[in-house]
């Protein structure tokens, strides 16, 4: 508090404040793209696969509302599916142009089988544990495709932002195994969901503060962009980090031990469930830039190659393929730079629509093996 | 209903109105009645618990002024009415469920089969604070510091009134009744003060409260066997913090609230982190909590007889007397039920005990300190105590004794300073936060100072702030996560 300000300067100095604030916050957000396209970047598009009948059958966010998978109907059709979990690389293609597609789209109608997809950036195991035993409460699964990216394994949890349909049925993985619980526990541990578990229905609060926000969604445009400049904002300090401690893709990230075991438990309870419920499982290392340094520690690579390879070996349901180095280095792209410095970097991750048809085609050999 | 939401903004608009538009009499009713719903957006039923505290203490204390002082057992059962309703409905609500289980621990321990059923109550949010509030004032009513409130509406508001009714500042019957009773007349400064107030608030907690919260989670819930010295040191700073935003987010709000409507509540915080001792941090962290514990717990155990009320004011200050009783074992008790006040877990208790453990060295090594020269510069201080404080937020946060014991054991293993467990985001956030954090203080204390004298760039910067600080507020104001302090 200022006891001393004059009260006109201090009222004069919150409504330029405010006017400053709405010029600010117009200028550094835009236009209201989604967080997903931001951090992607305008070299590299987002795209989700549709079937022969232009059905989406690729999905990034779990949410029924999105997906006809949960459809009676579908449901009713499929006999059995192959299921694609994946990271942006599933749906991002470098350099798009018209009539480009994914893997996904690439490989379903090559099989002529039912495929779906969920993809989400950064996915950790951890969540594709969770999205894979989700779906199998709604459809029946003959095979998994599963790429395991070492990038991957550092991330830890479940993102609200994309299984928010999970926290709000307060779904619970329906296994033993401790990294399942743990799991359950954390989506049970969501803050703000206690009282609604307690009670068993929204708080006067909760039931409020949704009908507030949609009301200002709905009729006015700047509440809606907050989303956007919450991503925006984050890419800020991101940049900012990288270019304070010179960080670039190319510089190598080193595991971290606890989160990269509890991905590797994530894995071996996929494999686990999989072959109890009779899935086949397809593992593979994904496609990486190889014409350039990877941004791993190599004895961390090596070491993450054979802790995959001994896992999968336990499981007669799994089988797994290096396709690291399948995509040629031309068919991959720059990207737009992570720092204040760089007028680009390169993309590790993402492929353009060649590198797709390369990685459909491996992946149709893989499941015909 | 939660500060930092769009919820509370509206209804903090309509209050505010009605509260300057309404007529005197009716705005005493209007308050009681928002305060209500106030608390009835979480779960309407609570509201039953709340006003049963409140009306035992309105009608003992009422009773207790009509007895005279020399009938002593008279009083002394009304007291002990108060205080068995009060405390019964904390011990119910909050150590029903740590006490069973513990019994039944010491069952199995000494080889018995029996074992008592488990009950696992909801917590009524804020009933650590509000059952403080009526225990103290029919506390101060039996010690003839206060007469007891005849008006309802004056005495309802005191417990229920809405800005400080779920996580304080815990407030005395002294400091709000007259106020309310005063009814002040609108003044534009309280709206614009008031309006400081809440914006700081919750920047704080929007935009960094819950901001660090998510790297806080994950690394608490990191084995222990996994964590370096250097991730627990890295932890304890960075939820230190966490807690210190979260919790004087709160406080700011209560009291940018109330100054809304011309209301002053005491402040609860100032600058705890630069304190350059443990009597100092305490002078500085939860000032409302510490001087409530003092004046109703550690003064009676210590044996000195409380002669006049001391408002929210730090320790040390208004008293008149006596007798002085055993201090050490007064001092680790107070402690050991200020850290039980926080949860039912005996990790609660372990951070009392180390805070206790800290004033008593504080004391006996006074001589120390007063001998050897580098204990004369601030900064060894500060330093001293920024560790030591930090360190005792491990139990604090942590689930169980064993976490931390297994933290603290990191400590000590040098080998355990040569590796990193964690994010490197983790540890750069810590660190920023750090320097901001000192960076700020100077920048209030000192600098805002000597700014002063060059009034255009002064009043720049203030624009600036309060763009980044509405930028802020604006884009990350969602009810995402509670206010800590709410679960006690």
């Amino acid at each position: 508090m200022a006891p001393n300000k004059s009260n006109n300067i201090l009222l004069l100095q919150l409504l330029s404040g405010v006017i400053l604030a709405y010029i600010g916050f117009i200028y550094l957000n835009p236009d209201a793209d989604s967080f997903e396209n931001l951090a992607l970047g305008t070299q590299t598009s987002s795209y989700q696969a549709k079937d022969l009948d232009g059905t989406v059958i690729h999905f990034l966010h779990l949410d029924s509302t999105e997906t006809n998978l949960f459809d009676e109907a579908v449901k009713e059709i499929l006999d059995s599916a192959v299921l694609i979990l994946g990271n942006s690389q599933t749906h991002s293609i470098n350099q798009m142009e018209r009539d480009d597609c994914n893997y996904v789209e690439l490989l379903s109608k090559k099989l002529g089988l039912p495929v779906y997809a969920f993809s989400f950036p950064n996915a950790n195991l951890q969540e594709h544990l969770l999205t894979f035993n989700y779906v199998l409460t709604e459809l029946k699964v003959k095979k998994l495709i599963l790429p395991v990216f070492m990038d991957d394994l550092r991330e830890d949890g479940i993102r609200d932002a994309f299984f928010s349909e999970i926290y709000n049925r307060q779904f619970q993985i329906q296994a033993n195994q401790a990294i399942c619980k743990q799991i359950n526990s954390s989506l049970g541990a969501q803050k703000f969901n206690e009282f609604q578990k307690e009670i068993g229905l929204p708080t006067a609060q909760e039931r409020s503060e949704a009908f507030l926000n949609s009301y200002l969604d709905q009729h006015t445009s700047i509440w809606p962009k907050r989303e956007t400049m919450r991503g925006n904002l984050f890419n800020w300090l991101y940049m900012l980090r990288n270019t304070a401690f010179g960080i670039r893709p190319g510089t190598a990230r080193h595991m971290i031990a606890e989160t990269y075991q509890k991905n590797f438990a994530a894995l071996n309870a996929i494999l686990d469930i999989a072959k109890k419920n009779k899935i086949e499982v397809f593992i593979y290392i994904p496609p990486i830039r190889s014409d350039v340094n990877l941004p791993y520690d190599m004895n961390e690579y090596s070491k993450f190659q054979r802790d995959l390879g001994f896992l999968v070996n336990k499981f007669p349901n799994a089988v797994l393929k290096n396709f690291s180095g399948i995509v040629p280095g031309k068919y991959w792209g720059y990207k737009e730079p992570t720092n204040f410095i760089d007028e680009r970097e390169i993309d590790y991750m993402h492929f353009q629509f060649a590198g797709h048809q390369i990685l459909a085609d491996s992946l149709f050999q893989f499941l015909n093996y | 209903m939660v500060f930092n939401s769009v919820t509370f903004v509206i209804f903090l608009v309509i209050v505010v109105s009605a509260y300057w538009l309404l007529k005197p009499h009716v705005k005493m009713w209007m308050l009681l009645i928002a305060s209500c719903i106030f608390y009835g957006f979480w779960r309407w039923e609570f509201l039953g618990v709340m006003f049963v505290s409140a009306l035992t203490d309105y009608f003992t204390a009422l009773e207790i002024g009509k007895t005279s002082p020399e009938n002593k057992k008279r009083r002394n059962g009304l007291l002990a009415i108060t205080l068995i309703v009060n405390l019964g409905l904390l011990v119910f609500f909050k150590y029903l469920f740590f006490l069973t289980a513990n019994i039944n621990s010491a069952f199995e321990f000494f080889g018995s089969t029996n074992q008592l059923p488990l009950y696992k109550v909801i917590l009524p949010f804020g009933i650590s604070f509000y059952t403080f509030e009526t225990i103290s004032y029919t506390l101060d009513v039996y010690r003839g510091l206060i007469k007891p409130e005849k008006k309802f509406i004056h005495y309802a508001l005191f417990v229920t009134f809405f800005p400080k009714l779920v996580a304080g500042p815990i407030q005395r019957a002294s400091e709000l009744i007259g106020q309310l009773k005063n009814k002040p007349a609108f003044e534009f400064r309280y709206i614009l003060l008031g309006l400081e107030r809440i914006l700081m608030g919750l920047f704080l907690k929007v935009v960094l409260a819950d901001n660090i919260s998510p790297f806080v989670d994950e690394g608490f819930a990191l084995s222990t066997a996994a964590l370096t010295a250097i991730d627990v040191w890295t932890l304890a700073f960075l939820f230190g913090f966490q807690i210190y935003f979260d919790f004087s987010a709160y406080s700011h709000i209560a009291l940018g609230s109330a100054q809304l409507m011309g209301i002053r509540i005491p402040e609860n915080f100032n600058y705890p982190y630069i304190a350059c001792s443990f009597k100092d941090f305490w002078k500085r962290w939860h000032i409302s909590l510490s001087s409530w514990i003092r004046d109703y717990l550690y003064l009676p155990l210590s044996g000195i007889k409380v002669v006049k009320t001391t408002g929210a004011g730090g320790i040390g200050e208004g008293l008149e007397s006596t007798q002085k009783v055993n201090r050490t074992r007064a001092l680790f008790l107070t402690w050991a039920i200020m850290g039980f006040w926080h949860g039912a877990n005996w990790t609660f208790v372990l951070w009392g005990l180390m805070h206790a453990s800290s004033i008593f060295a504080e004391r006996k090594l006074k001589f120390v300190r007063e001998r050897v020269q580098i204990f004369r510069f601030p900064i060894v201080g500060w330093g001293i105590t920024m560790m030591f404080v930090m360190l005792s937020w491990i139990p604090f946060r942590a689930d169980s004794l064993s976490t931390t014991f297994g933290m603290f054991e990191k400590l000590i293993q040098p080998s355990s300073y040569l590796e990193i467990g964690m994010r490197e985001n983790v540890y750069i956030i810590t660190f920023l936060i750090v320097i901001l954090f000192v960076i700020h203080y100077f920048f209030s204390e000192y600098l805002k100072n000597y700014l002063i004298k060059f009034p255009k760039f002064s009043f720049a910067c203030g624009v600036v702030k309060y763009a980044i600080i509405i930028i802020g507020v604006f884009t990350f104001l969602r009810p995402i996560s509670q206010f800590i302090y709410f679960q006690f």
